[in-house]
């Protein structure tokens, strides 16, 4: 009898799913700090961290029972409440701190822009905090519980940087060894262990499954292609999206301003508590208009701050015409399929902090995904014929699935799924069907407990997906100096598209230089285009590559060499069992080598 | 003519209603009366039907709930000379229930507030927020289910040992089951309840407060 655990660390709210040798997994309620004088259960723990001032709680406030003494944060709802009160002790969406380029994820940059915070934390602390808390929850429903089974869910749009600090974290709280599941997989994976055998008759071999995973504050594609001949199905991951800071928070605050609008043009102005009173109430209030076509508008109350809640109370409207407009015709526009998101803000300077998405409409960068996806299986032809041949490829310039897999809490209304059916159709001009039986709450979580039972099991079939992008290196070219000019930088791809957990992979017949005993510059660049590239294979510059990380790295010289000396290394690309990414600089002559994780670090 | 369904949870033996949630029930059941009785005081006020008669129903069912005997308890247990005060972790469970009504749905504020000068509109403004965080309070903490799932107006037969407690019967009553009669009200029940734990109660302050004093904090 084993115990397999799942866990969504989500952006906006995490969940833990249990599930034992046999049956359905099952979700856990996950024991949190309520209030200021309450403990309790819920389903899920709401991904904020909040950091009390000193003499706020000067008796330490509602402590949990595995909690220390001197701790110095809450996490959950009472975070997520008394932080929208103080918005500059609030650390929230800390996970897509992780996975953004420019931030140092191990330096104390949270919450992000603080002036009053004294003592702020890093991401990877924020996310170690946060399995720390799950991982209680698991001891104290089960103390004895083994943690031998355990998946963490990360966006698929993780690179492997996060990824690796996912796994960082997750060591760091006492998880041990855990495996980690792209998020739009993990909703897969739930629907399958749903359906049972009943799968198989919602799709066919050749087709492709999109996978639309919207939740509060991050919009997540994945394309999943059904392989194989019939009664001997396969599944294979062929294309993941971008990080996407898109999502249902947004229709929020979008609707909430719209009515804030009204309000001041009726000569009625909100402070900002009654603002976020009023995210809250539009949030009900777009959910029941949604849910329901034929109602035409609902009233909204907005209570003010002091004690006359019928004095003060501030009355607005939301119309049928208003959540039709800004929620579904804003972020779901019909678009043609040429037509591409805005990707930066005009403007030549962007305040610092996460790279919110530009353009609202969320179709349109679902264009865009169709359309990277299309450029990347074209450029494989083993991933040609995974979709099933160059016929697709020809159909569309975007890359069209033939069903769709909703996730995340946006899709409970039935209007929106709708309205991507909608969209799809039109691109494809045939009708795209919804797989039946999603479950957009819980799915994550669920799925993930599923994955890590049939992955011990190996009962059950599994999503075949190598790394979703291929990984370069940059190197300076040995061209002539030319003066004014420096050298361009090449990039060597060290890690192709779609390398399996538990391959490596040697750069053979080529010799590197490395630098060592001085601090040098490493660069390293990555795609989710680029399917046709293959190990050693050499860029001519990296106009087409996106940088996933810089650094100063300073190498020891290995005995018998001196400091500023050039060594000459192979290289070889590593996947973990775990889905973790390394680079080996190995030195024959000495036996030294040096692992740099994709995190980015050396060993 | 129906079958009456057993209105109990599943394992109720194992389900019964302890002091601490009765007294929560008691608290939370008097204050929704209340908030309805005043809306019956001010019949032409334009409260929304919905939170009336929701606020009514709910208070009703929780008092009831609260008072009515425990259905699985033997006779000898039920003491006729409990205590007359309650114990002070009751107390503190149930201004910590309080205090959440007050959190989400502004209980305290609107029950304290006069409203002899307010109009219909405002009230009903106002009885929007006390309905949604109300509704949010009790779907959050409790699972709440009709106790009859017929509808209302249906014919129903109670047999020789019907679960009394889950039935109040009105009109011409005979002394002895069967008894049979239409369906004014299904009743409701709580099918489970978990109402957050207080903690940092102190001598000094034996339960917490209610609403804390709102201070917006421009600087040292």
């Amino acid at each position: 009898m084993s115990d397999y655990f799942g866990i969504d660390l989500g952006t906006s709210n995490c969940a833990i799913a249990m599930a034992t040798d046999a049956g359905p997994p099952e979700i856990l309620p996950i024991t949190q700090v309520i209030n200021a004088s309450g403990i309790g259960e819920s389903l899920l723990l709401p991904s904020s961290l909040y950091i009390p001032a000193e003499g706020e709680f000067p008796e330490g406030g509602p402590i949990l029972q595995w909690h220390e003494a001197g701790r110095h944060s809450f996490l959950g709802t009472f975070a997520r409440d008394r932080g929208a009160l103080q918005p500059d002790r609030l650390i929230a969406s800390a996970k897509s701190w992780l996975c953004h380029p420019h931030a140092d994820r191990r330096g104390p940059i949270l919450p992000w822009g603080s002036t009053t915070v004294q003592k702020k934390l890093s991401p990877l602390e924020v996310s170690r905090e946060f399995l720390s808390h799950l991982l209680a929850n698991i001891r104290a429903v089960n103390p004895a519980a083994s943690l031998e089974h355990v998946v963490i869910t990360v966006p698929a749009s993780f690179d492997e940087a996060a990824r690796a600090l996912t796994l960082e974290a997750a060591t760091q709280a006492g998880l041990g060894e855990v495996t980690l599941l792209e998020e739009p997989q993990a909703a897969f994976y739930a629907w399958l262990d749903n359906q049972g055998t009943e799968w198989r008759k919602q799709v066919k071999s050749g087709d492709l499954v999109l996978v639309c995973d919207i939740g509060g504050g991050t919009a997540d594609f994945s394309l999943i292609a059904v392989t194989g001949k019939d009664g001997n199905l396969g599944l294979e991951r062929i294309a993941v999206g971008e990080h996407l800071l898109l999502g249902g928070d947004n229709m929020d605050l979008a609707l909430a301003h719209a009515v804030s609008e009204k309000l001041t043009a009726a000569g009625i102005n909100l402070d900002e508590w009654q603002f976020l009173a009023l995210v809250q109430a539009v949030r009900a209030a777009k959910e029941a208009l949604l849910s329901n076509p034929l109602l035409q508008e609902t009233h909204i109350s907005i209570p003010s701050r002091g004690r006359k809640v019928i004095a003060s109370t501030i009355s607005a409207v939301l119309t049928q015409n208003d959540v039709q407009q800004i929620a579904v015709d804003g972020f779901f526009p019909i678009v043609g399929n040429n037509e591409m998101p805005i990707l930066r803000r005009a403007g030549g300077l962007r305040e610092s902090g996460l790279p919110y998405a530009a353009d609202a409409a969320i179709s349109k960068h679902l264009a865009r995904f169709l359309a990277r996806a299309k450029a990347n299986s074209a450029s494989l032809p083993q991933l040609t014929e995974a979709i099933g041949g160059s016929e697709r490829l020809d159909r569309s310039p975007l890359l069209l699935p033939d069903a769709v897999l909703f996730n995340g809490g946006v899709f409970n209304a039935i209007a929106l799924r709708q309205r991507v059916l909608e969209q799809l159709s039109q691109w494809a001009g045939t009708p795209i069907r919804e797989l039946e039986g999603s479950r957009p709450d819980h799915a994550v979580a669920l799925g993930a407990a599923a994955y890590a039972r049939l992955r011990s099991t190996g009962e059950g079939i599994r999503i075949k997906s190598g790394t979703a992008r291929s990984y370069y290196i940059g190197m300076e070219s040995s061209a002539m100096a030319v003066p004014g000019r420096r050298p361009v930088t090449k990039a060597l791809c060290v890690a192709p598209q779609g390398m399996e957990e538990g391959s490596r992979l040697e750069i053979s017949g080529q010799e590197f230089f490395l630098y060592t005993g001085e601090a040098s510059d490493f660069r390293f660049f990555q795609s989710e285009v680029r399917a046709g590239d293959q190990a050693g294979q050499m860029l001519p510059d990296t106009a087409e590559l996106e940088e996933s990380a810089r650094l100063q790295i300073e190498i020891p010289p290995p005995a018998g060499h001196q400091p500023g000396e050039e060594i000459p290394v192979r290289l070889e690309a590593r996947v973990t069992e775990l889905g973790n990414l390394e680079l080996h600089f190995l030195h024959p002559p000495s036996g030294e080598s040096w692992k740099l994780e994709f995190n980015v670090r050396l060993q | 003519m129906r079958r009456v369904e057993s209105p109990l949870p599943i394992n109720a033996s194992s389900r019964t209603i302890s002091a601490r949630m009765k007294n929560s029930l008691i608290a939370s059941g008097t204050v929704l009366l209340g908030l309805n009785a005043a809306s019956v005081y001010f019949p032409e006020q334009n409260l929304t039907l919905a939170a009336q008669t929701a606020s009514a129903a709910i208070g009703m069912v929780l008092v009831f709930l609260a008072i009515r005997p425990q259905p699985k308890q033997k006779p000898e247990a039920a003491s006729p000379s409990k205590p007359a005060t309650l114990p002070p972790r009751a107390e503190a469970e149930i201004v910590a229930f309080l205090a959440l009504l007050q959190e989400h749905a502004r209980l305290v504020d609107f029950a304290k507030e006069d409203i002899a000068a307010a109009s219909d509109a405002q009230i009903g403004s106002a009885a929007r927020v006390v309905h949604a965080g109300c509704r949010k309070v009790l779907d959050e903490y409790f699972e709440i289910t009709p106790l009859q799932n017929t509808p209302e107006g249906t014919t129903l037969t109670l047999e020789s040992g019907y679960d009394a407690p889950a039935f109040r019967l009105l009109g011409s009553v005979p002394e002895n089951p069967p008894y049979k009669g239409k369906l004014l009200h299904p009743g409701w029940i709580a099918r489970s309840v978990k109402l957050p734990r207080v903690t940092g109660t102190t001598e000094k302050r034996p339960w917490p407060v209610l609403a804390p004093a709102d201070v917006e904090v421009s600087g040292n």
